[in-house]
């Protein structure tokens, strides 16, 4: 029982926490990943800043080379000087090497035949490049719309362009030259691709409007290298290689570095790296090292626009830095309700062993007074049985006195052993007895300390037994069961009529049939009168006194008796069936069967 | 404050001079121009290959003038193998530099390792305690990514470039570039981009770990310096030499414009990269040192000439930026040749100073040879190669009396002996590596 409610109690601790919990954790992944979510905004949002940087360079480059070009353009008198396209090699930081090719798609300069060794080397590289027939041309579709130079964007002004830039600028990419003609060319220089920029929102001021210009990125020996190109009114073309170390030391001074990253709150737990063309890490800024998440996959990586086609951005994270989680007051919270319960639990728990303590005093107590009782019950009935003997027949009416004490005494009896009965299957302590016996013999007895009461009660009691045969029975938990519905009968069936007792054999099994006339008992009642403490409320039993443990004991008894106690729906009063495990004698060995 | 007032009332007195003696005050020349056949006279009806030095030198200062404000970015290694000693002597022989810079002079400081941190950036050195408490909490750890620290670097002193400074960076590495661009090609490239703008870089490779080929490529183009450091103790007088160099610099922005004449053909120029095309050779100095002799050996193919002819060889222009009066300067020198049958007369005027510096590049050259050789894998080709030029180096010696020659005859047996050495190969390329160095650029230390 304490077992029991204890295994209750625990539940009701355990289930509405483990909801908590189940809610918890939901709510908590859903955070988590709307978390998740925002941060991987976040992170394209930092990655595409730094695009952004490199685009804005690559503008900047692309404004000083087109006036580069165009103070070039403006200084030629017929043709270029070779001093000054030298100079600006010479000088200028990023700029490595100046060509010039013709409308026929032939290089004015460097030539071979003026070239310096430098020139050379670079004649010699861009070899294959510079021998591609479209390289500087604009792809079919794109030449129309451009012949027409655009006034939009003498308009507006060119800061106010700068902003809208991105939907102003239009980048193409034409199909990449691969170079079928020489194949050993193949290996030392490859055209990644061409694109071409329409350029319309730089210089409105130089006259190279509505030409075209773009950025070439290819390989030299692997190395990524950038050249700038201008078509100039006279469809020549100007081109710049540039000094591809210095772009990159360029595009690195525009990151930060890790003083910077690494107080940055975006970084934390984090690396940005920066990937060439052949996916090497070429810079890193961040919080942790590349070193350590290197076997990781990024948590996003960003392929860099046009002239960086190849290179990519990588953002790695030890962990998704998201705002510190809630699981800290999430847990607390459960651990108090938890808590809580716990001790709401115990204190109910204790209230309850108190409780059920206090009742098992009280039924010792009632134990005890019952043994108590027994004993000057015994001598009360045995002194008026003496008595009853000593007296002659012509004393009628003390014998009436006696025989009042006798029944009254018996009933008590009666009383005091269901009560005690009643506490000994409580304790599970009630064990049955079999012995050999008759069936006959119990039910004889019962019925004759019954029937001067019965008959008193207007109760004519009828036994039909066909059941002679010695068998195997614990006679005393027969006439207690038998008792209690007889002095059932007797109290709640007065006046009505015949009571029939039958009894007989069917194999293992005794039955025996106890049925009234009286009011009977409703149907709806048929379970719950087997049920401790349960008494029929209607007119028949207000007034009458009961203890409300007859019939459960009677049913109790039944069972362990190996058999039941039924009540049979009937159409007159009550019927009682009670079924008894009652095993034949075995006939040779008699004493073995009494152990 | 005096030497303020001092150079204030200079002033008013040069001001003063000019508002007299009209525009041409003249001034002290901040560099010497020298230019020196090694046979001035040659033997006429056949053709010759001559040598040409043309020798330039920052002259001391008389009074003593403000010196040229200082840009230095100082970019450490602070990889994993710095670790201990290294870092420690490294941060030391910072500190104790930056002692000799003044309010004048601007610093910043750069330390790498994967990633970049610009420690202190580019900040006039008033308050050198902070400097050094900067540089005291750098620790090593990690990668070397060498491009991106000489970038971060470069961009601190872009912050006060400015050409009337001497703009420096101090790169000091012990390991591999292994972030980033690592071949000598790219770093030399970048070397290029800077040189070009004005600034210098000067290497320092500590231990036996460094790209040495890198270093000197990042180093060369910029007439940077070049050291091999290979106990970390010795860092400290490598800064100090370092430092007084940049201190001592008079001249920046030298070019050179080299214009032969009478069919005279350049061949090459030795120790130096130079442009040469048409009869013209054009080459550059990043800058000059004050009482610090700084030259290119050309070498010319000389016609045929008649007996007692006498015959222009080479125009020599060179223009370069002064930096204590702030402004262009330049110089000009032509020199001849004369021709005579007499082989006496040939070689009474044999230049010898001149010859021995030409013979000294040549020999120069032969080493790099060398050592190429040996990268190859080709150990007796390499000392074949030190052989002929121990060969060259005794013949020239003796003809010469030259005790010079005679020892660097023997410095290049003794390398060819060291070429077999495969554990100290390591260590004797980085040592042939600097002293090629520091021939070509006649480094001061």
């Amino acid at each position: 029982m304490l077992k029991k409610s204890s295994l209750l109690l625990i539940g009701l601790i355990c289930i509405p926490v483990l909801i908590l919990v189940w809610f918890s954790v939901q709510l908590e992944q859903k955070q988590q990943q709307l978390v998740k979510h925002q941060f991987q905004g976040l992170v394209e949002l930092q990655l595409e800043a730094a695009d952004d940087l490199f685009q804005a360079h690559f503008r900047r480059l692309e404004k000083a080379l087109k006036e580069e070009a165009f103070i070039l353009y403006e200084a030629k008198d017929k043709e270029f000087s070779l001093d000054t396209l030298r100079s600006i090699g010479k000088s200028s930081p990023y700029i490595e090497q100046v060509f010039i090719r013709d409308s026929n798609q032939a290089t004015l300069y460097p030539t071979v035949e003026t070239a310096t060794q430098r020139e050379r080397q670079f004649l010699k590289q861009t070899e294959v490049l510079l021998n591609s027939s479209n390289l500087f041309v604009r792809s079919q579709e794109d030449s129309s719309p451009n012949q027409a130079p655009q006034p939009v964007t003498s308009r507006t002004p060119y800061s106010a362009q700068l902003k809208s830039e991105p939907v102003v600028r239009k980048l193409q990419i034409t199909q990449s030259n691969r170079i079928q003609s020489s194949p050993q060319s193949a290996i030392d220089s490859i055209v990644l691709e061409t694109a071409e920029i329409q350029s319309d929102t730089l210089k409105p001021n130089n006259d190279f409007n509505g030409l075209q210009s773009g950025w070439i990125a290819w390989y030299n020996n692997t190395q990524l290298q950038h050249i700038y190109w201008q078509e100039t009114p006279d469809s020549q073309v100007i081109g710049f290689s540039m000094n591809s170390a210095r772009l990159l030391s360029d595009l690195i001074n525009l990151l930060p570095d890790q003083n910077k990253s690494s107080t940055a709150p975006a970084l934390k737990n984090a690396v940005i790296t920066l990937h060439n063309s052949r996916g090497e890490l070429s810079y890193e800024w961040g919080a942790i090292t590349y070193d350590s998440v290197k076997q990781s996959k990024p948590i996003k990586s960003l392929h860099l626009n046009h002239p960086l086609g190849s290179w990519r951005l990588d953002f790695h994270s030890t962990s998704l830095n998201a705002p510190p989680s809630q699981w800290l007051e999430k847990s607390a919270f459960v651990l108090l309700t938890l808590l809580g319960l716990s001790l709401l639990a115990w204190l109910i728990y204790k209230e309850q062993t108190r409780e059920s303590r206090l009742a098992l005093q009280r039924v010792n107590f009632v134990n005890q007074v019952s043994h108590e009782l027994k004993t000057p019950l015994t001598n009360v009935r045995m002194y008026a049985e003496l008595l009853e003997r000593q007296l002659t027949d012509d004393e009628a009416k003390p014998k009436r006195y006696l025989d009042v004490i006798n029944n009254e005494s018996q009933r008590l009896t009666r009383l005091i052993d269901n009560v005690l009965s009643f506490s000994k299957l409580g304790r599970e302590s009630l064990e049955i007895c079999m012995q050999q016996g008759s069936l006959k013999d119990g039910v004889d007895n019962t019925l004759a300390a019954f029937s001067p009461a019965l008959v008193q009660r207007g109760i004519n009691p009828i036994l039909h037994c066909e059941c002679d045969t010695a068998v195997l029975i614990d006679v005393n938990c027969l006439e207690q069961i038998l008792n209690n519905l007889l002095s059932n009968c007797e109290k709640y069936a007065a006046n009505s009529g015949n009571l029939v007792v039958s009894c007989w054999q069917e194999g293992d099994h005794s039955y025996i049939r106890v049925q009234d006339n009286g009011p009977g008992i409703p149907a709806s009642s048929s379970k719950k009168i087997f049920e401790q403490f349960y008494r029929v409320s209607n007119k028949l039993t207000d007034g009458v006194s009961g203890t409300g443990i007859g019939l459960n004991i009677a049913k109790e008894l039944a069972v362990k008796h190996g058999g039941n106690l039924e009540l049979e729906p009937s159409e007159h009063g009550a019927s009682f069936l009670l079924s008894l495990y009652t095993p034949p004698l075995p006939s040779t060995t008699l004493d073995t069967s009494k152990a | 404050m005096n030497s303020y007032r001092l150079s204030s009332l200079k002033q008013l007195c040069i001001a003063a001079l000019i508002g007299i003696t009209g525009v041409q005050a003249a001034q002290a020349k901040q560099v010497d121009l020298n230019v020196n056949l090694a046979t001035p006279v040659m033997e006429a009806d056949r053709k010759h290959n001559a040598f040409i030095k043309i020798s330039l030198e920052g002259i001391k200062q008389e009074q003593s003038q403000t010196r040229i404000p200082a840009n230095i970015a100082i970019v450490l290694d602070k990889s994993g193998s710095m670790q201990g000693e290294k870092l420690y002597h490294a941060k030391e022989a910072a500190i104790m530099a930056l002692s000799r810079l003044n309010t004048n002079d601007i610093v910043s400081i750069v330390s790498y390792d994967s990633r970049v941190s610009v420690v202190v950036p580019a900040t006039k050195v008033s308050n050198t305690t902070e400097i050094s408490r900067a540089i005291h909490r750098i620790q090593a750890n990690g990668n070397t990514a060498l491009f991106a620290g000489v970038s971060k670097g470069a961009n601190e002193l872009r912050k006060f470039l400015d050409l009337n400074k001497v703009n420096r960076v101090i790169l000091l590495s012990d390991g591999l570039a292994n972030v980033g661009p690592s071949t000598p090609n790219e770093l030399g490239k970048l070397g290029l981009s800077l040189a070009k703008e004005g600034m210098s870089v000067t290497t320092i490779g500590l231990g036996l770990g460094y790209n040495e080929d890198l270093m000197t490529q990042l180093a060369g183009f910029s007439d940077g310096n070049h050291a091999f450091v290979e106990n970390a103790e010795d860092l400290a007088s490598v800064f100090q030499y370092e430092f007084g160099d940049v201190l001592s610099v008079v001249a920046q922005g030298v070019e050179i414009q080299i214009r032969c004449k009478n069919g005279v053909r350049p061949i090459r120029v030795l120790g130096r990269e130079a442009d040469i095309s048409d009869g013209m050779v054009s080459t550059r100095m990043n800058q000059l040192y004050s009482e610090q002799e700084k030259f290119i050996i050309l070498e010319v193919e000389v016609p045929a000439q008649a007996d007692t002819a006498s015959v222009d060889l080479v125009d020599v222009d060179i223009s370069y930026n002064d930096l204590f009066h702030k402004r262009n300067e330049k110089l000009s020198q032509t020199i001849a040749a004369d021709f005579t049958r007499s082989k006496q007369k040939v070689d009474d005027a044999i230049d010898t100073k001149t010859y021995e510096a030409a013979a000294e590049q040549v020999a120069n050259e032969f080493n790099r040879a060398a050592v190429e050789k040996r990268d190859q894998g080709d150990i007796q080709g390499a000392k074949s190669i030190l052989q002929q030029s121990a060969d060259y180096l005794d013949n020239l010696g003796q003809s010469l009396a030259s005790p010079k020659l005679i020892e660097q005859k023997e410095e290049a047996l003794q390398d060819a002996d060291e070429l077999d050495n495969e554990q100290e190969w390591s260590k004797k390329r980085k040592e042939l590596r600097e002293r090629q160095y520091k021939r070509s650029k006649q480094q001061s230390y």
